[in-house]
């Protein structure tokens, strides 16, 4: 017989997203990222657009179950498919490219989701996700840099860590780390697309 | 970013009287540099949110492994359709053998047994009520698509009929985990018309991936019941005792 997997309940799984519980998560991966990757695949999509969907997805629900904002009227299996398919429509209507797939973004119930606050999450979503993107080419020094600051370590525990000479070096190294972070996500396509050049859309 | 230096400087506070007021007129007039104050601000905001960090970190960590075994199973494709032709030459061999000896490996007696179902579109089209994805899929399935077919069958998790072609499609790919708990779902649903093949085409699965016992105990059920799989049951199992 097929090895038997533990079942979550909808209040686990929201609790699980809140708290990164990997075996939530994995839970969340193995059951729906197949239903969302089918999804953004026929709707002219590509495997990685459908991994960028699914996490944007979790995301999404993070936020607000972190502003306690969340209380599902259905499912959670239809509250999140509903979700990242919107999310994927969405971005196919930005990009232009309706013409090419049957996009009717209003019949889709997001239940009772405000699409104007889901498109704000969205493209918040979007920096968060580009940001990580491109954390990961910069150099190594500045990865663990940012990685010390964010975990709110202070100049001098960096100082220490990464056995430089002074706490004026850490915030100058860490403004030359962070400036050229922004200059990469500013020049990435997607930002350009769905954020950069109308501030009114962020 | 051109603007950086002097949005660092205004949010460290080291901005005084006129080049703080012509730094705040200009965040409303100079579109460039509100679009890069929001860049700044929103990114350093999500730098610092450390627990959604660990959510991201955990999310691609679980996907890298996830497409890891991915790739891992897709050089299996590759190795087995590399093998297959050799297969398929000593399937005649084996056929042969088979006969004269009258016993067979099991992986025989899979080859011989597993006829994949028809499409329904060929033998049910009369009055037939199914999904368009679900009718989409059988199209594709159909034509030997079975990977599109699988992505069209998933769109409706809860059409059964679906899922049974679904594992179906899977034994064609030689993915027998995934077809097997594809059958598993639609037997323990347990109120539905398919459960006859599924637990024939999961007698199969087991038969192929070496689970001797688990076979042998279906195949029981099966050719127990009065289902239309009853005799071949009966007749594969009479080949596992004489093997």
């Amino acid at each position: 017989m097929s090895k038997k997997r533990e079942i979550y309940s909808d209040e686990e799984i929201l609790e699980g997203i809140r708290t990164s519980d990997r075996k939530v998560l994995e839970y969340i991966y193995r059951r729906y990222f197949k239903v969302v990757r089918n999804f953004v695949i026929i709707k002219s999509g590509s495997e990685f657009a459908a991994w960028d969907v699914f996490q944007e997805g979790i995301y999404v629900l993070y936020d607000k179950i972190q502003n306690s904002q969340l209380e599902l009227t259905s499912t959670f299996q239809t509250f999140f498919v509903a979700i990242c398919k919107h999310i994927w429509l969405n971005q196919l209507r930005d990009r232009n490219r309706g013409e090419l797939v049957d996009i009717n973004i209003g019949e889709l119930d997001i239940f009772g989701v405000d699409e104007n606050e889901l498109i704000a999450l969205n493209k918040s979503n979007l920096l968060f996700r580009l940001m990580h993107k491109y954390l990961n080419e910069l150099s190594p020094e500045c990865q663990e840099m940012l990685r010390l600051i964010s975990e709110n370590y202070t100049g001098a525990e960096i100082v220490r860590e990464m056995n430089y000479g002074s706490v004026s070096f850490v915030y100058n190294k860490k403004e030359r780390c962070f400036r050229k972070l922004l200059e990469m996500i500013k020049n990435d396509i997607e930002y350009k697309t769905n954020i950069g050049d109308n501030n009114e859309k962020l | 970013m051109k603007n950086f230096e002097k949005i660092t400087n205004y949010l460290k506070g080291e901005l005084k009287d006129g080049d703080l007021w012509e730094f705040r007129k200009s965040l409303e007039v100079d579109a460039e540099l509100a679009a890069d104050y929001k860049l700044y601000t929103q990114a350093n905001a999500q730098l610092e949110n450390k627990n959604k960090s660990k959510l991201h970190n955990t999310l691609n960590s679980i996907h890298q492994d996830a497409s890891r075994k991915g790739i891992v199973r897709t050089l299996g494709v590759y190795k087995l359709t590399g093998i297959a032709a050799a297969i398929a030459l000593l399937i005649g061999f084996g056929t042969f053998m088979f006969n004269m000896f009258g016993t067979s490996t099991t992986q025989q007696m899979y080859a011989f047994y597993f006829q994949p179902e028809k499409s329904v579109l060929n033998v049910r089209s009369a009055g037939l009520n199914m999904e368009q994805t679900v009718m989409q899929g059988m199209q594709y399935y159909e034509m030997n698509k079975f990977e599109i077919a699988i992505a069209m069958f998933d769109m409706e998790p809860s059409n059964l009929l679906g899922k049974l072609y679904g594992g179906i499609s899977y034994m064609e790919l030689n993915d027998f985990d995934k077809a097997i708990d594809y059958f598993n779902s639609i037997i323990q649903h347990n109120d539905n018309l398919f459960i006859d093949q599924s637990e024939w085409y999961l007698s199969l699965c087991y038969l192929k991936t070496n689970k001797t016992a688990e076979a042998n105990k279906l195949l029981n059920k099966i050719a127990t019941e009065r289902g239309v799989f009853k005799t071949k049951a009966q007749m594969l199992l009479n080949e596992m005792k004489n093997k």
